[in-house]
């Protein structure tokens, strides 16, 4: 699965460098690639799916300007992008909620628990849903890049800007909270 | 209290991650049109020329020094000509070099001094 990541990598890296010598279909081949994540990104921390979009069409609009300055082997495309989503989010959460400071915007953010809470069904999810939003945020990070994204942990490891094994760290931790804190859902019921 | 076990956590999160994917949003033709839209602006923009201050018409032209630079360069050639010119029509229109030599002729200092 790495392997197939990096190759990905690779390819979005040349197709900004095609784009940057003014290859209108490199573009079109980003876009394809790189729009749905953005916007699913975008959607989950906002969970609004027009405002959703506008960030999306600004953060593809930074990786246009940032084309010419782009310097291949320093940071993967997609994870530069997920960075620009995440902070243009925050910035949108924090027009919102003007009070708040910037880690209880962040804590609320990726994903907003309230977007689980919605698709989950029965109560076993909906326990899990709330269980994700309590998580620490680095915890919920990893946990939502793993499971919702499908990302392997090297790719993680590059977002969260740590080690493959404070990932697989991050991953148990949350795990084990996540079954600590559902147990403790059902018998908080149980006395109810 | 006992903890889920893992295998139970990881059903959960799997029913839910399924959940989530069918509900995400996909990006729309009208969306898709916007980005390209943007990018074809981007490209444009780095595609055309730099634009130089104080061009104008002789970058029309074909000339490629800015017009102060030319212009100062002409206007430099043209004293340095015109002060040549001068000085050749009558080299010391002022008389400096006689005044010199009829100031020195009476002062006592210079009288030994070859005029």
């Amino acid at each position: 699965m790495a392997e197939r990541q990096n190759e990905a990598a690779d390819a979005d890296a040349v197709l900004l460098s095609r784009f940057a010598r003014g290859d209108q279909a490199a573009a079109r081949a980003l876009t394809e690639r790189l729009l749905p994540g953005v916007l699913r990104q975008a959607w989950r921390m906002l969970g609004e799916r027009e405002e959703a979009e506008d960030v999306a069409q600004e953060a593809m609009l930074k990786l246009w300007r940032q084309a010419d300055d782009w310097r291949a082997g320093e940071a993967r495309v997609s994870t530069w992008l997920y960075r620009v989503t995440h902070n243009l989010c925050i910035d949108r959460l924090r027009r919102r909620r003007p009070a708040a400071d910037i880690e209880a915007v962040a804590e609320l953010s990726d994903p907003a628990p309230s977007v689980l809470a919605r698709l989950a069904g029965g109560e076993e999810t909906q326990a899990l849903a709330r269980a994700i939003g309590d998580l620490p945020d680095r915890q919920r990070r990893a946990l939502t890049l793993r499971h919702f994204e499908g990302w392997g942990n090297p790719e993680i490891a590059d977002r969260l800007d740590c080690s493959v094994e404070a990932v697989e760290s991050l991953l148990a931790r949350a795990r084990r909270t996540l079954a600590a804190r559902m147990a403790a859902q059902e018998k908080g019921q149980g006395d109810d | 209290m006992t903890d889920r076990p893992d295998h139970e956590v990881d059903a959960l999160l799997a029913a839910l991650a399924e959940a989530e994917r069918s509900a995400r949003p996909l990006p729309d033709p009208a969306l898709t049109a916007r980005v390209l839209s943007d990018a074809a602006a981007v490209g444009s923009a780095r595609a055309a020329p730099p634009r130089r201050r104080w061009t104008g018409w002789p970058a029309r032209i074909g000339l490629l020094v800015p017009l102060p630079a030319a212009a100062m360069t002409a206007a430099a050639v043209l004293l340095l000509l015109g002060v040549g010119l001068g000085y050749q029509i009558e080299p010391d229109p002022v008389g400096l070099a006689d005044g010199l030599i009829l100031a020195g002729a009476d002062d006592p200092a210079l009288a030994d001094f070859p005029l």
